[in-house]
């Protein structure tokens, strides 16, 4: 008997486990890289994607570096929970910027925002110089306007 | 004969063959039944008398299911459960320095600050490399409220130098650590983390520490050696 309940935890643990994709540490969410199936890292290294919420203002960061990238293209967008899964994109909050270089950094804000979940995706582009590329999102942790 | 004269015969036929029944006499059992019957009955109390007794006297037995799994079994199946999951999730560790701890994942590692006591939560100050390679002058810079970025380059080489100062709440980077190793070295102001990027082709370096008020991260197109120099140029 205590050995079917055992198995019976065991397979809603799975179940949790084969469902659950996002890290959680302490309180908060953190940031987290999405890069599908494909092997991510080959040139970036240290991808970031912050949020910083004051007085119904969002300062959006993205950053990155890559080891012998020539060009890098990052699209930045302040995202709305909607609920469940979804995230709608926040009006006038999308912005992209191309270098052709190794490093980048693109800061913007977006003000009067309505209550809500927020965060920041993140989009890098990074080219090298034989013309491979590596496309890689990461999302900030999320805030709560009240 | 006359149909009413014979129904009126009819009548009084059926009504006294009726009449008969409702006057038959009780019927007399034989002694022998009366004896047999007062003999099975007796035994019927005495039986239900019994059941009565046995059941005051000894209450219904439970029977209780033991576990026949001994503690080596339970052991193995913990065992078994541990490693299944941590196939399912994928190995996850935790990374503990002096200044910092963080999760490190199979392809890469988030990093936190860990004394947030008394530090600034706006850029108060900026930093700035006071000594830079030659070669090396200010490119770009971006300022937010919690972040202030440098980027240092060599036109000639291509090579960047870029310095990111954090408000150390923050501070939530991912490292790439699939095939990079996480250390601490040893720097003027204490320690700091270092992940040496370079191979063949590039040379890349990754340092960073806690000055107090801010995270400070460098990364440098230079080798791990000239980029520990950079910093003790700048008495970093």
């Amino acid at each position: 008997m205590q050995l079917k309940k055992l198995m019976a935890s065991l397979g809603v643990i799975l179940c949790f486990c084969t469902t659950s994709s996002t890290a959680v540490y302490a309180e908060a969410t953190v940031p987290y890289v999405d890069s599908g199936i494909s092997l991510m890292y080959e040139i970036a290294d240290n991808p970031v994607s912050t949020l910083n919420i004051t007085n119904g203002t969002a300062e959006c960061i993205s950053s990155v570096k890559g080891k012998g990238a020539v060009r890098i293209t990052v699209v930045q967008t302040l995202q709305k929970y909607w609920g469940l899964w979804f995230w709608d994109s926040v009006d006038g909050a999308e912005w992209t910027r191309t270098v052709e270089r190794n490093s980048i950094s693109l800061t913007n804000s977006k003000s009067g925002l309505d209550s809500g979940k927020y965060r920041v995706k993140s989009v890098f582009t990074l080219t090298d110089q034989n013309g491979k590329s590596e496309t890689i999102t990461v999302y900030s942790s999320e805030q709560e306007v009240s | 004969m006359n149909e009413e004269i014979f129904k009126s015969i009819l009548e009084k036929a059926v009504l006294n063959e009726y009449a008969d029944i409702d006057n038959t006499p009780d019927h007399k059992f034989s002694l022998k039944h009366r004896i047999a019957m007062k003999r099975i009955f007796a035994r019927y109390e005495r039986n239900v008398r019994k059941l009565c007794k046995s059941e005051i006297a000894e209450p219904t037995r439970t029977t209780t299911y033991r576990p026949i799994h001994s503690i080596r079994q339970k052991l193995l199946i913990a065992m078994l459960i541990i490693i299944l999951m941590s196939f399912l999730v994928g190995w996850v560790a935790v990374y503990v320095s002096s200044n910092f701890h963080g999760t490190v994942y199979h392809d890469y590692t988030q990093i936190t600050a860990k004394n947030y006591k008394d530090c600034p939560q706006t850029i108060e100050y900026k930093f700035a490399l006071m000594n830079v390679p030659s070669g090396f002058e200010v490119e770009e810079t971006d300022l937010s409220s919690i972040h202030y970025y440098t980027l240092y380059m060599n036109s000639s080489t291509q090579q960047t130098i870029e310095v990111r100062q954090w408000v150390k709440t923050k501070f939530e980077p991912n490292y790439n650590t699939e095939h990079y190793k996480l250390e601490e070295v040893n720097v003027s102001s204490g320690t700091a983390l270092c992940i040496d990027f370079s191979d063949t082709a590039y040379k890349q370096t990754l340092m960073v520490w806690d000055n107090g008020d801010y995270i400070i991260e460098v990364l440098a197109d230079l080798d791990k050696e000239s980029t520990i120099d950079l910093l003790k140029m700048n008495k970093l």
